[in-house]
């Protein structure tokens, strides 16, 4: 998939900006400040209707204005879409091909990037809902029947809730039925695609730090290992914490409380990773996704990489330029500087405040 | 151009159906102006018409002009079986498919908790008394393919699961999420025909 233009109103810091893209490497630089990552934040939304920065919709336009507007060309395998996102202060609206799409599904399993960002050191110290988010998001993308699934586990979810929060038991053991059934399908593909990532995941990290360790992404399901298999023992384990359930007045139990972790060795990411861990052992979580994306489904996603390089170790840096060289996907770079021994393919956008010149 | 009154109002209500919008309501109402004063009025009796002679059947609660309805009194319909859906207009397509010939119950809806909708709120007592005295040998439960017709259709199961009846359901050949309404007779009929008893978990 290529984003061959982009063309932003009241965007962030931007007024109004044009620009046309390369489809290998785009190096955006400038001085802090002045935008870089409004404008891959801008790409990323294009694609993911959503920012890696907020989950507002306010502060991505630009003072004083009642709205903005993305505008984007988007090739994906050989066809072109034209893709149109007014902001509001009531929200988003998107055009597909100059016609409403009423369903974000509709967008979301068509198009994706992956954003390396400075707060993905976070993703796997922050709360949980961050974690399931971002592999949510990946996973509805890889096979669009777990999006079906997922829909029809928050609404089960909500149904549930409202017997729990009338304190009302009586009704509840239908609702934990249609809960278990998708909760197993649920786990079954969560834990499918953890199995998939790990077949990459090491190899990415050892070639990236040059180390040799063993690198493990883990899924943690609420009904446990030996339970998630199997859809009576979820309905057991759904029995058995009801009492509870009433009493908090909300579920407790199920996919919405599932939890993913990384493991280096035997060590844990939360309590024992170095920032530099953090963030190397990310970088290779979303290549592995990269790779995974690429070699089964043909598809390469756009890949987004704010201010990499004061974010890595500068004896990393090297590994993961030339490995850049060899990726098939459209990539956008942002960095106060352009590193001094790349040899560039590709385009270099010079930013500064709000404006921007091409090379 | 400002919209004489008595346009806007036609407008208005005609904008009040389902999926239609502003622009579509404006167009009916443009093409009223072209009907005679015989073609309005007899427009204007049908819609009244509608509402004074249509009501629900007191048996099975669907659409009808004459209680019981034609499909309640017919003697030649199995009154063994009982197709339970939830909107009176899901009858029509399978009806039209003519794959069953069965009698049949609308509940008027799906159990909601979100919308404080429970048993109690359906015709569900209705079913059981129904079942009481009627010669019921099979159900078959064509509830909506979503989560809420989902729910309906095990809560039935569960709550006449001791009546020693055969409870079916239709087979999924019915889009996920999708509505009976839409559903074209082949499927219709291979979702009748291939009709799965009701399991529990193992
Ligand atoms: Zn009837």
């Amino acid at each position: 998939m290529i984003i061959q233009s982009l063309e932003l109103h009241h965007f962030r810091n931007y007024s109004h900006l044009n620009l046309d893209f390369s489809p290998s490497l785009n190096f955006i630089h400038g001085n802090n400040g002045y935008g870089k990552t409004n404008l891959v934040e801008a790409l990323h939304f294009l694609c993911n209707l959503e920012s890696f920065r907020t989950r507002k919709i306010l502060p991505l336009i630009q003072n004083q204005q009642d709205a903005a507007l993305l505008k984007s060309s988007i090739e994906r395998k050989k066809v072109l879409y034209s893709i149109q996102i007014n902001l509001s202060r009531k929200g988003k609206t998107v055009l597909l091909n100059q016609k409403h799409s009423r369903k974000t599904s509709e967008h979301i399993l068509s198009f994706f990037s992956l954003a390396f960002t400075p707060e993905d050191v976070n993703l796997f110290r922050s709360i949980p809902n961050e974690r399931r988010r971002f592999f949510d998001r990946s996973l509805s993308f890889v096979d669009p029947s777990y999006f079906v699934d997922m829909q029809e586990l928050n609404q089960i979810l909500a149904q549930k809730n409202a017997l729990l929060k009338r304190k009302n038991g009586s009704q509840i053991q239908i609702w934990n039925e249609l809960l278990s059934k998708v909760s197993q399908k649920i786990a079954y593909q969560r834990q499918s695609f953890v199995e998939a990532i790990n077949i990459y995941l090491t190899d990415f990290f050892n070639k990236m730090t040059g180390r040799s360790e063993n690198l493990n992404l883990v899924y943690l399901s609420s009904f446990g290992e030996e339970n998630f298999g199997s859809e009576v023992q979820i309905n057991r384990a759904l029995q058995n914490i009801l009492e509870r359930e009433i009493n908090y007045g909300y579920s407790l139990l199920g996919p919405h409380r599932d939890d993913y972790r990384l493991f280096l060795n035997k060590k844990g990411d939360r309590d024992f990773f170095s920032q530099g861990e953090l963030r190397i052992t990310n970088l290779s979580l979303k290549m592995s996704i990269n790779r995974l994306l690429s070699e089964r489904y043909s598809f390469c996603p756009v890949l987004i990489f704010d201010d990499l390089f004061s974010e890595l170790d500068p004896k990393v840096n090297g590994k993961v330029l030339q490995f850049f060289t060899e990726l098939k996907n459209q990539v956008f770079i942002t960095s106060t500087d352009l590193p001094p021994n790349l040899t560039l393919h590709g385009k270099t956008i010079h930013v500064s405040n709000g404006q921007h010149s091409n090379r | 151009m400002q919209i004489p009154e008595s346009l806007e109002r036609l407008i208005e209500e005609f904008s009040k159906f389902p999926g239609v919008g502003r622009k579509t309501a404006q167009r009916l109402a443009f093409s009223m102006l072209h009907y005679t004063s015989k073609e309005a009025e007899q427009l204007a009796e049908a819609i009244v018409d509608v509402k004074h002679r249509i009501r629900h059947c007191s048996l099975c609660f669907s659409f009808t002009e004459s209680d019981p309805c034609p499909i309640c009194e017919d003697p030649s319909r199995n009154r063994s079986i009982i197709c339970v859906v939830e909107q009176p207009n899901n009858i029509f397509p399978i009806e039209k498919s003519g794959v069953f010939r069965g009698l049949y119950h609308v509940l008027m809806g799906a159990i909601s908790p979100l919308e404080g909708i429970g048993p109690d709120q359906l015709k569900f007592s209705e079913l059981l008394r129904r079942l009481e005295k009627d010669e019921t040998k099979e159900l078959i439960l064509a509830t909506h393919p979503t989560v809420k017709g989902e729910a309906t259709s095990l809560f039935l199961q569960q709550a006449l699961a001791e009546k020693g009846l055969k409870i079916t359901r239709l087979a999924r050949g019915i889009p996920a999420g999708g509505d009976l309404e839409y559903v074209d007779d082949v499927t219709l009929i291979e979702a009748f025909s291939g009709r799965q008893l009701f399991g529990k978990l193992e």
